[in-house]
């Protein structure tokens, strides 16, 4: 396998040096592009108390491309699906190489606190979340306690 | 190139299933919407023309295990089919008597294994064998 | 103060880029551009149109002058005239290429650059961020101004960094981490990239055809900088995309020619007739300077005389049932006598076998005699005739549906071998002047009637989809078929005559040609008005 970048590199060491509170990323060791995450769930969200696990994978042209990020914990959010991708615009259009592993948590842990019902990528949830928000939410926090819990 | 991990690698598939980029005569998605793990694959072949298979719709069963690809997937007909390759009692693709999975690459995914069997339906040996009734499952 | 002399450096040569638009970026709509039968993978025009002798004969073929001196029957040209003969509003547009369409936008620059005393690179930016709708422009800007340039990526007050590239130091890259001696980049916000990062950048986003920022903040990179960083004019492929993105949003009124590597834009000028065309249940059919015809409404190919609604049922019919058909695609076939294997290797549906030299049509495999004299019996489809390929097919639908594909797709194989036959047709020409001493213009007539045969042969073609639609037991659906069976005859008349080789024979026969030619002129117009009053009195009807 080709040698690690230089900038995934130095992107790794100072995730462990200096972490992002409420998020952990660390590469597997057979590959050092693929990293397992962790977000919390925001305070005062209904994703509250939970932990998220995700996988991040760097492709071939990262920075040039953006990292390829997913759920691996079900959860009731209307852009993200049920099979765990997330639609967020720094993931897509509005990649930019100046973004980072780090920002990009960010982005997704922003993500949780705000969610975007008319910009689904979950359609059905999308729809509960129009309709009956209040409800939503309960069910949002309902299946954090289900799926999410901390061990 | 770098490895593209499992689960990435499945989205890719099921990316390309769901768009419909893949060739006609195949087809595969995800059993269940909802299975994370993404184990569990449904697959269609529609049989090659000029021989018994041809008009017949072929399910398969296919499963994705923690270490595709680089391991082959475990397949299994569901349709009932006379083949070499496939055991006549499961319908299980048996990987001994089937190359594509024999000599297996991490660069081959469902979409080859389906086109590969396909052709080995079409196959001059194996395209005039008497087939079961159409309609019938293992 | 006038900028105009800079704007020279916006009027680039667009490269010859090799990212082609495909079909299927063309059109976004839902529609059809094409199937994944063989018959519709690839239009009949599409084939080997590479050969560089016979594209020359095509584009030297535009002079429509010649052919009232030069033709018997004076007959116009295309499928499209024909027509237009009747009531059917005539068709206004123009053919564009993204370079020419870029130039107008330019001169729209010129235009707003007294009015916005900008300079043009940060026009040329905003009518990008607008889509070239300079009104919008106008507006937006009266209203905002300069938050207008901020929103841009314009404003670059208050910023004191240089903009462009800097020469050679050590510098520590915080894109790629690297730390060397390199060439910098920046824009006047000072995030400062090395050269390798802002040129893959860059290179990554040229065909995206929206405004290329600076990767950390909103300041735009106007032509000058990318061309600066990336050498050459390679704003231009920025400026090509950005058009063809323009043209992707303008779809109502502007199309590309579907064909392959045709890079012709139809830009309809006149919206407002196209609920006429619709109602008399007539396709807009344009042509592009390279000669390509196509269906304006739809993308496709002429398909007279079906309308765009016969013909979207029938592609989308024929996609789902062209795996259970697939055997009539064959290209070879046994000589129904002594079961050599042939190789259809003309359009001509009448068949020679080369060993027992048996006489045969194509389509039925049947002794040619009853074809060539009077009728052209292959086109009339008896329900009771137990067809040979489809006997063991339990639906009767299913048989009658395979009839008229199977008739389609022959018809569309031959209309492939009668181009192939074009290629040839170049050389013929050439022949006759080099051989005997003809004149080009006097040679004109082979590719006349080439282009002829085509039409008769794509009208024959698509005429199956309109009967396959129609009420058989109509009468006037029975005048349809006895025109497809005339069109027919005449068609394969003339694709037999255009097989001659020798150019002797070709000079002595030409009245043949003309005649020939004119009578296929005459009764594909037939057939054309006969399909399109099937369809106007709702005898024929796209259904599912």
């Amino acid at each position: 396998m080709a040698s690690l970048p230089k900038r995934i590199i130095k992107e790794t060491e100072r995730l462990a040096s200096d972490p992002v509170p409420g998020i952990g990323a660390e590469p597997h060791e057979d590959n050092l592009r693929y990293f397992a995450v962790t977000i919390e769930g925001p305070k005062e969200s209904p994703y509250e108390d939970g932990i998220f696990e995700l996988e991040l994978y760097l492709p071939d042209d990262y920075p040039m491309e953006a990292p390829k990020v997913r759920f691996l914990t079900r959860i009731y959010h209307p852009n993200i699906d049920r099979l765990g991708r997330i639609c967020l615009d720094v993931l897509k259009n509005n990649w930019s190489p100046a973004l980072q592993i780090r920002t990009v948590l960010l982005s997704i842990q922003a993500l949780l606190a705000s969610p975007n019902p008319n910009d689904p990528l979950a359609n059905d949830v999308a729809e509960d979340w129009i309709k009956n928000e209040e409800l939503a939410i309960s069910k949002a926090r309902e299946w954090t306690t289900l799926y999410a819990e901390k061990k | 190139m770098s490895k593209v991990p499992r689960n990435f690698r499945l989205l890719e598939e099921l990316e390309k299933g769901e768009k419909g980029l893949g060739p006609e005569s195949c087809s595969y998605g995800l059993a269940d919407s909802d299975d994370i793990s993404m184990t569990t694959w449904n697959g269609t072949i529609l049989g090659p023309p000029h021989s018994n298979h041809e008009n017949r719709i072929y399910s398969l069963s296919i499963e994705c295990g923690p270490q595709y690809p680089d391991q082959p997937p475990s397949i299994k007909f569901i349709s009932k089919i006379n083949l070499p390759c496939v055991d006549p009692n499961t319908g299980q693709v048996t990987p001994s008597t089937f190359h594509t999975l024999r000599d297996w690459k991490r660069a081959y995914n469902m979409e080859t294994i389906l086109l590969d069997l396909r052709k080995e339906m079409a196959t001059p040996s194996n395209k005039k064998l008497p087939q079961p009734e159409e309609g019938s499952t293992f | 103060m006038s900028d105009l002399d800079s704007d020279d450096s916006l009027l680039l040569e667009f490269e010859d880029d090799d990212e082609n638009v495909s079909y299927l970026d063309t059109y976004d709509d839902g529609k059809p551009t094409h199937l994944d039968s063989d018959f519709a993978k690839v239009p009949p025009h599409k084939i080997d149109t590479d050969d560089s002798e016979f594209d020359i004969d095509e584009s030297q073929f535009s002079g429509e002058d010649l052919e009232d001196d030069y033709l018997v029957f004076p007959v116009k040209k295309t499928t499209k005239d024909l027509l237009d003969e009747d009531s059917v509003p005539s068709l206004k547009y123009e053919c564009l290429t993204t370079q020419e369409i870029f130039e107008s936008m330019i001169s729209r620059v010129h235009h707003l650059q007294p009015v916005l005393s900008l300079p043009s690179q940060d026009i040329l930016i905003l009518m990008q961020r607008y889509d070239w709708n300079e009104e919008r422009l106008l507006e937006e800007w009266t209203e905002k101004m300069d938050n207008l340039l901020i929103e841009s990526g314009l404003n670059t007050s208050g910023e004191s960094n240089g903009r462009g590239v800097q020469n050679g130091k050590e510098f520590f890259c915080p894109i790629c981490c690297e730390e060397r001696l390199t060439e910098t980049f920046s824009l006047e916000c000072g995030h400062e990239y090395c050269i390798d990062c802002y040129r893959h950048y860059i290179k990554d986003r040229l065909n995206n055809g929206k405004i290329i920022t600076c990767m950390d903040c909103p300041l735009a990179l106007k032509n000058e900088d990318i061309d600066q960083v990336m050498g050459g004019a390679s704003s231009a492929r920025l400026m090509d995309s950005s058009i063809k993105s323009f043209v992707r949003k303008h779809s109502n009124s502007y199309k590309w020619c579907p064909y392959t590597d045709c890079k012709c834009i139809i830009h309809l000028k006149d919206t407002s007739s196209l609920q006429e065309y619709s109602r008399l249940h007539a396709s807009r059919f344009v042509s592009c300077n390279m000669g390509h015809s196509f269906c304006f409404g739809c993308g496709f190919e002429i398909h007279a005389p079906a309308d765009c609604g016969v013909t979207d049922q029938w592609v989308k019919k024929a996609r789902l049932e062209c795996e259970n058909l697939n055997w009539v695609l064959s290209h070879t076939k046994e000589c129904p006598r002594c079961s050599v294997n042939i190789e259809k290797n003309g359009g001509c549906n009448h068949m020679v076998c080369s060993s027992c030299k048996y006489e045969f049509c194509w389509i039925c495999g049947g002794d040619w005699t009853p074809h060539g004299s009077s009728f052209y019996q292959c086109v009339i489809y008896k329900n009771g005739e137990k067809n040979k390929l489809v006997a063991d097919t339990p639906k009767k639908t299913l048989r009658r549906y395979a009839f008229f594909y199977k008739m389609f797709t022959e018809h569309e194989v031959s209309a492939k071998l009668d181009w192939k036959l074009g290629e040839t047709v170049g050389f013929k020409v050439k022949g006759l002047q080099e051989k005997i001493g003809v004149s080009w213009i006097e040679g004109q007539f082979l590719t006349e009637s080439l282009k002829t045969l085509n039409e008769g042969r794509t009208a024959l073609k698509w005429s199956f989809a309109v009967a396959y639609y129609s009420d058989p037991s109509h009468n006037l659906t029975k005048i349809f078929i006895d025109n497809q069976g005339l069109l027919s005859n005449a068609v394969e008349s003339l694709s037999e005559l255009l097989q001659i080789k020798s150019p002797e024979v070709i000079m002595k026969r030409k009245t043949e040609f003309y005649n020939k030619a004119g009578y296929v002129k005459n009764r594909t117009k037939a057939l054309l008005e006969c399909g399109r009053d099937l369809l106007l009195k709702g005898i024929s009807k796209a259904r599912e």
